[in-house]
């Protein structure tokens, strides 16, 4: 049973990674989850100055889903290479380190020190729905996964100054996804990582505020998965990158569908805090159904949904 | 270490209108689990409710060995979750994560001459139960007194546990049905007030709503006392990696160079904290 994959140039030994910010640096999953099992731990997002996160409360729960703004809490980029890295790059499995900034520059900055630090990987989350860019005509209104153009100048910036593996991360919050990744993959990405959370709102009537501080936040978890489903199909098929697919995942079954809409590899993100066991029982699963349906490789079916 | 584990439930008792006693075999984590920690549960196995439920432990269950071998949790209906949990029977089963979380100290050199006070709102109780248990070895100087704030008559329990594990019990309830009518915190100012130079060293333990946190806080400040806080939040992983469930710390001025604030993690820096550590907002 071969569960390999290549992320473009990364190659994993399965297509479970974790998706960022709901498995803080995999430290907070040791005693339950053996790291080096996993196609690849993918941190929570780090960005070049520590960012004391968006006030509480910050995290609700909705119908088969849960509602989230953190606002990219994290102590920065010298702590996580002085502090995080050491024990991440220990760990036998591929590290992608999850990396945002507001501006070009930031995000270059951050991503050519990861590089120097050895780093292999970096996926640039341009679409995190609690941070919008700082420059030009639409600073503070859009995120970069917004807007094609900030996009596509933003990975061909960053791409300029280094040779590690690119996979820019998607939002699902625009009118046509193609659009944005064909827009990233001419700049150079190496590869897509779709979807990040939908901007959504829950609203407490008895007190009658909405139940996060920061008003809106970013949905996840089951009840996005078929639209996410529906994006991944699109967007593979409109790119020749490949795609790290992400959006509900609970299960091997849930992973299945989205490598047959035609993902190379899957994030598992709030099953994580469901079933902190959520990436090894999807391998597991992924196993048993390769075994049942006598697929040899795993790479045999991405994108194999008969149409 | 954290388990994550099947475990059988014992009982799910009613023990008010809408509370609830429930007891889960879980041998590996109850040998673990010390005062004020938490177990994470999943209600079943759907979608809806997505999330775990937090619980902090009540009390835990010895074999007649003398081995700890299950843990209570007490549980209020307050919502989908807790309706669902409360529709259990013995010999189902929950997947259970823990122990979770820093718990209180109590050790002998922290509580030297101290007089234990402890202060419970509504579901506060809950953890203190398991502490003054835990307490009963150390032979304070004087019994612990425990003040217990509620709505009403009615969703006051556990109060014989506490008086055979050795407290004061003072009560205080919202709509006078028993005991001095009011928030706990006034019956705990008043205490303070009246027996303070015939009370050394008292050390205060507290759980329940964030306003009566508040208050006590405040009353610690005033009459320069020490003590812990226990905080009850909704939460995401419950393992510290989401930061969904944080609350805002005071800084310390020193080693801080910018105004940023500082938001700890309930689930994985607390849930217990020094009362003096929290930022309560206005």
């Amino acid at each position: 049973m071969d569960l390999r994959v290549n992320l473009g140039r990364l190659k994993l030994k399965n297509p479970v990674t974790t998706a960022s910010g709901t498995f803080g640096y995999g430290k907070e999953f040791e005693d339950i989850v053996a790291l080096d099992k996993l196609g690849a731990v993918i941190t929570k997002t780090i960005t070049r100055l520590r960012r004391p996160g968006n006030p509480p409360p910050r995290l609700t729960e909705t119908a088969a889903g849960i509602l989230n703004a953190i606002g990219l809490q994290n102590e920065g980029l010298d702590d996580f290479i002085k502090n995080k890295l050491p024990q991440l790059k220990a760990v036998k499995t591929k590290l992608i380190v999850s990396v945002s900034a507001t501006d070009e520059d930031d995000f270059v900055y951050c991503v050519q020190r990861l590089e120097e630090a050895g780093v292999e990987a970096v996926e640039l989350n341009l679409s995190c729905p609690n941070i919008k860019y700082s420059t030009g005509v639409n600073a503070g209104k859009k995120m970069f996964a917004q807007d094609a153009q900030a996009a596509s100048a933003l990975v061909a910036g960053i791409r300029k100054h280094v040779k590690l593996v690119l996979i820019t991360k998607l939002s699902p919050n625009v009118t046509d996804i193609t659009q944005i990744a064909r827009a990233v993959e001419d700049a150079g990405t190496d590869a897509v990582s779709l979807i990040n959370t939908f901007s959504a709102m829950a609203i407490d009537i008895k007190t009658m505020r909405p139940k996060l501080a920061n008003i809106t936040g970013g949905l996840s978890g089951p009840a996005i998965k078929p639209v996410a489903v529906r994006m991944v199909y699109e967007v593979a098929r409109a790119v020749k990158v490949p795609v790290l697919g992400m959006g509900g995942i609970m299960n091997a079954e849930d992973a299945l569908e989205f490598i047959l809409a035609g993902a190379t590899a899957v994030s598992v993100g709030t099953a994580n805090f469901v079933n902190p066991r959520a990436c090894p029982d999807i391998i597991n699963g992924l196993v048993s159904y390769c075994k049942n349906k006598k697929i040899s490789s795993i790479k045999d079916i991405i994108g194999g949904v008969k149409v | 270490m954290i388990y994550q584990v099947k475990a059988d439930i014992v009982k799910n008792v009613r023990v008010s209108s809408k509370i609830y006693r429930m007891e889960l075999a879980m041998p590996k984590i109850s040998s673990l689990v010390k005062p004020g920690q938490f177990i994470h549960l999943r209600i079943n196995n759907s979608f809806d409710p997505l999330l775990r439920r937090p619980f902090s432990v009540n009390k835990v269950i010895k074999n007649k060995k003398g081995k700890v071998i299950n843990i209570c949790v007490l549980y209020e209906i307050v919502g989908k979750g807790t309706s669902l949990l409360a529709e259990k029977c013995s010999g189902d089963i929950l997947d259970v994560l823990g122990p979770l979380g820093n718990g209180f100290a109590f050790n002998d050199a922290l509580l030297k001459n101290k007089q234990i006070i402890l202060v419970a709102g509504g579901m506060g109780i809950a953890p203190l139960l398991f502490l003054v248990e835990r307490l009963k070895d150390k032979r304070t100087k004087n019994k612990p007194v425990i003040f217990i704030g509620s709505r009403t008559k009615r969703d006051l329990v556990c109060l014989d546990e506490f008086k055979k594990a050795g407290c004061i019990v003072k009560i205080s309830t919202d709509d006078g049905s028993l005991g001095f009518k009011g928030y706990v915190s006034e019956l705990v100012e008043n205490f303070l007030t009246n027996c303070q130079p015939l009370i050394p060293n008292p050390y205060i333990y507290a759980c329940g709503p964030s306003p009566m946190l508040k208050k006590v806080q405040s009353i610690a400040s005033e009459y320069n006392l020490k003590g812990q806080v226990s905080l009850d939040e909704m939460m995401g992983c419950g393992i510290g990696a989401c930061l969904g469930c944080v609350v805002k710390a005071k800084t310390s001025g020193a080693g801080e160079d910018d105004n940023q604030p500082v938001y700890k993690r309930i689930c994985k820096d607390g849930p217990v904290f020094d009362i003096q550590d929290i930022q309560w907002e206005d």
